[in-house]
């Protein structure tokens, strides 16, 4: 052990980086697709997003490598010295506490509507944060078994469940393609952002992967995984509800997955199957963001990791109790969708740039 | 750490708040929409499922249901106000919803269907039917202890036996049909000899019903955007009746022209088909030339039907339900995204030409008559 103990292999890394993207963005990518360009052309939209987020990850990729990034919170502290680095790690950090609560929040919406009615919330999401944070005293290692434990399960079942649909798929409805132009297609790229939240964190685990040289293939093979589901979600769910319904419903995924009943076998109503595995997700995406969180607070303070997860497990429970309906989650995710491009593009270049010039004028 | 261990147990208590037993439940099978007596209210007939061994008397016949009848101006209340009568209603397990002619003249389809959409537990696949009679009637209409909504349920199921049901349709087909534009048919549930029958069908129009269909029509609607399944053609040859079955579809092909803002349609189908009975004396099926002329009289007949459908679709219901404008949608995308509100005028003016072909592959196990 020795060395390599806390270290991630760049395939767990994959599963990582998979499970914190899968998360609420699948059940409403199908609408806020639509909702933006108002065609069928979603896909394509998802799959020019995919091609331009991969060529973005390469280059981050390069550059963190070539600036032998370590640490990234040593690294910002490089750039910026050690007070303003302080303050920038601490939006990032509070981003992250937003993100966990807002998962974590999103979940126990979902549960109440469709499982347990009478539940107060308040249990559903305490017993969440108090789950992750027994997960979270194994540090990432235990993130990563978990997330490579649970990654394979969740692609198994949604893909099962989407073979049984294809009974009721008429993909008819997906024509006609490129119909209004590549314009509204070009509009849409910005939007379902909320689907990639996520990718962002491999910036933070780049310090932690035991084979560096894997580090890209392992981001990538994370990246295209979810990428695939939901380029498969969108088609199929857009095929079976039509484009004007997908826009009218709230969780188009599950309204899909409620269309049809699987006869001949002992199971005929899937959806349970898939709210059990998203339940799953949704609490792999919190603790992956929560454990962000802490380790980021230990990074600032250096304090006790330790300390950190329980002094974060009421703030990210009093965050989650903020919205008050419907309309405030949906504002909530719109601010952290503002955040979303700051930390996995801005930060990244700015601080790239500044750390270049300052090497460059030291050895100069 | 044990003491942190303790701490996250107390959570695993929780586990009973949404717990029910079973009994206390009312499963609800089959949901019935009239129009009240009050002006404006709806009456909501809800079938709920009895378990068997409840009564005392063992020997005596029990019903596997009961129906609860009450009204209220929306559909939510009525369900609200049925647990006066009866236990918490649980809809996960509807199979069908009836809805009575009257209310969808004065209601619209969108209005009706809007609380199953938005409740959680309302699956989108059950299915919707139209009724001429009372819904209270058609749910009440029982044999032998039968519970009526699995009796309509599961006659869909012929679908392939017979070319005069329509596809079922969905509470999410419907929903979605009513988003996008808005006409289509919807199965009719009557009762014929005390007994409970799929028969007719209406027309459904920007939400509201708008005319009938009877089952020619729907065997004839089904030929048009060929979804026929299976059924019969019934024909005449040489002043005796034959009958061919339908085998498969081998092609559908539509594709629509535009000519200025005139449309016209053209759909070929072809099917294999078996000559399933025939009452002509000099039958001689190993001929060739014989099987020939049968499928030009089917054909014909086929013909005939749809020539009659399509007027009626044009001219009385004016309106396309036969759902080809996802056609001129895919064909023609900018016609469509100009002129998708005009498209009830646009179908009843357009051409609709319409070509079967019919290719019989087998004559059942006898081929001539001496």
């Amino acid at each position: 052990m020795g060395q390599s103990e806390g270290k991630i292999l760049s395939g767990e890394l994959a599963a990582i980086i998979s499970c914190s993207m899968l998360g609420i963005g699948m059940l409403t990518l199908p609408r806020t697709l639509t909702e933006k360009i108002h065609s069928t052309d979603g896909w394509i939209v998802l799959i020019l997003t995919g091609i331009a987020i991969t060529l973005l990850l390469c280059l981050l990729v390069v550059l963190l490598k070539k600036h032998k990034v370590a640490d990234y919170y040593t690294y910002m502290e490089e750039a910026y010295g050690k007070w303003l680095s302080k303050l920038i790690g601490l939006v990032v950090v509070v981003y992250f506490i937003g993100v966990a609560s807002f998962e974590v929040l999103a979940m126990s919406e979902m549960v109440r509507f469709y499982l347990l009615e009478e539940t107060p919330v308040e249990i559903v999401i305490l017993s969440m944060i108090l789950a992750s944070v027994h997960l979270l005293t194994g540090k990432i290692k235990a993130i990563a078994k978990a997330c490579v434990f649970f990654l394979p399960l969740t692609i198994v079942i949604v893909l099962l469940i989407y073979l049984f649909s294809l009974r009721i798929v008429e993909l008819r409805n997906l024509q006609p393609v490129l119909a209004k132009g590549f314009l509204p297609v070009m509009k849409g790229m910005g939007s379902g952002t909320l689907s990639f939240f996520g990718i962002e964190l491999f910036i933070f685990l780049f310090g932690v992967v035991k084979n560096q040289n894997k580090i890209k293939s392992g981001v990538l093979i994370g990246f295209s995984i979810p990428l695939i589901l939901y380029v498969i979600t969108y088609v199929l769910v857009v095929a079976t509800l039509t484009v004007p319904e997908v826009e009218a419903v709230t969780l188009p995924t599950i309204s899909f997955v409620q269309s049809f009943e699987v006869t001949g076998i002992f199971l005929e109503r899937m959806e349970l199957f898939l709210l059990i595995t998203w339940i799953l997700q949704f609490f792999l995406t919190h603790a992956i963001y929560f454990y962000f969180a802490a380790e980021g607070m230990t990074k600032i303070f250096s304090n006790s990791y330790t300390t950190n997860l329980i002094v974060l497990v009421p703030v990210v429970f009093l965050l989650a109790k903020i919205p008050k309906d419907i309309t405030g989650i949906l504002k909530m995710s719109d601010l952290l969708g503002y955040l979303f491009p700051v930390i996995l593009i801005g930060l990244p270049i700015i601080t790239f740039v500044i750390v270049q010039l300052k090497r460059s004028r030291r050895s100069g | 750490m044990k003491r942190l261990c303790l701490i996250l147990l107390i959570p695993l208590l929780t586990g009973c708040w949404d717990s029910e037993n079973i009994e206390e439940l009312s499963l609800v099978v089959g949901v019935g929409i009239d129009k009240s007596k009050k002006d404006d209210e709806i009456m909501l007939t809800q079938q709920i499922l009895v378990p068997p061994g409840n009564s005392v008397q063992e020997n005596q016949a029990q019903l596997k249901y009961k129906n609860v009848t009450v009204s209220a101006q929306t559909l939510h209340e009525a369900i609200r106000d049925s647990l006066l009568i009866t236990n918490t209603v649980l809809t996960n397990h509807q199979r069908i919803i009836l809805i009575n002619e009257d209310v969808l003249r004065k209601i619209p389809m969108e209005a009706i269907i809007n609380q199953s959409i938005r409740d959680n537990n309302t699956r989108r696949s059950c299915h919707v039917y139209l009724t001429k009679r009372p819904t209270k009637e058609i749910l009440g209409r029982s044999e032998d202890g039968e519970i009526p909504s699995n009796v309509i349920y599961e006659l869909k199921d012929n679908e392939h036996r017979t070319n005069k049901i329509l596809p079922p349709l969905t509470l999410g087909k419907a929903s979605s049909n009513l988003q996008s534009d808005g006409s289509f048919a919807i199965q009719a549930v009557d009762i014929r000899g005390g007994k409970l029958i799929l028969k007719g069908a209406g027309v459904i129009n920007n939400s509201k019903l708008v005319g009938v269909m009877n089952d020619e029509d729907i065997a004839a609607l089904n030929w048009l955007n060929g979804k026929v399944k299976g059924g019969i053609i019934e024909a005449v040859q040489h002043g005796k009746p034959l009958s061919v079955e339908v085998i498969n579809r081998t092609r559908r092909k539509i594709t629509t022209e535009l000519n200025g803002d005139h449309l016209t349609i053209n759909i070929e189908v072809g099917y294999t088909a078996r000559l399933s009975e025939d009452w002509y004396g000099k039958e001689n099926s190993f001929e060739k030339a014989y099987l020939k002329e049968v499928e030009r009289i089917a054909e014909d007949e086929v013909k005939k039907d749809v020539k009659k459908i399509a007027y009626k679709l044009q001219h009385d219901y004016k309106t396309g339900v036969a759902g080809l404008y996802r056609y001129v949608q895919n064909q023609h995308p900018k016609f469509w995204e100009k002129n998708k509100n005009k498209w009830d005028e646009i179908f009843s003016k357009a051409d609709i030409n319409y070509e079967v072909d019919l290719r019989i592959v087998d004559f059942g196990s006898k081929g001539g008559i001496k």
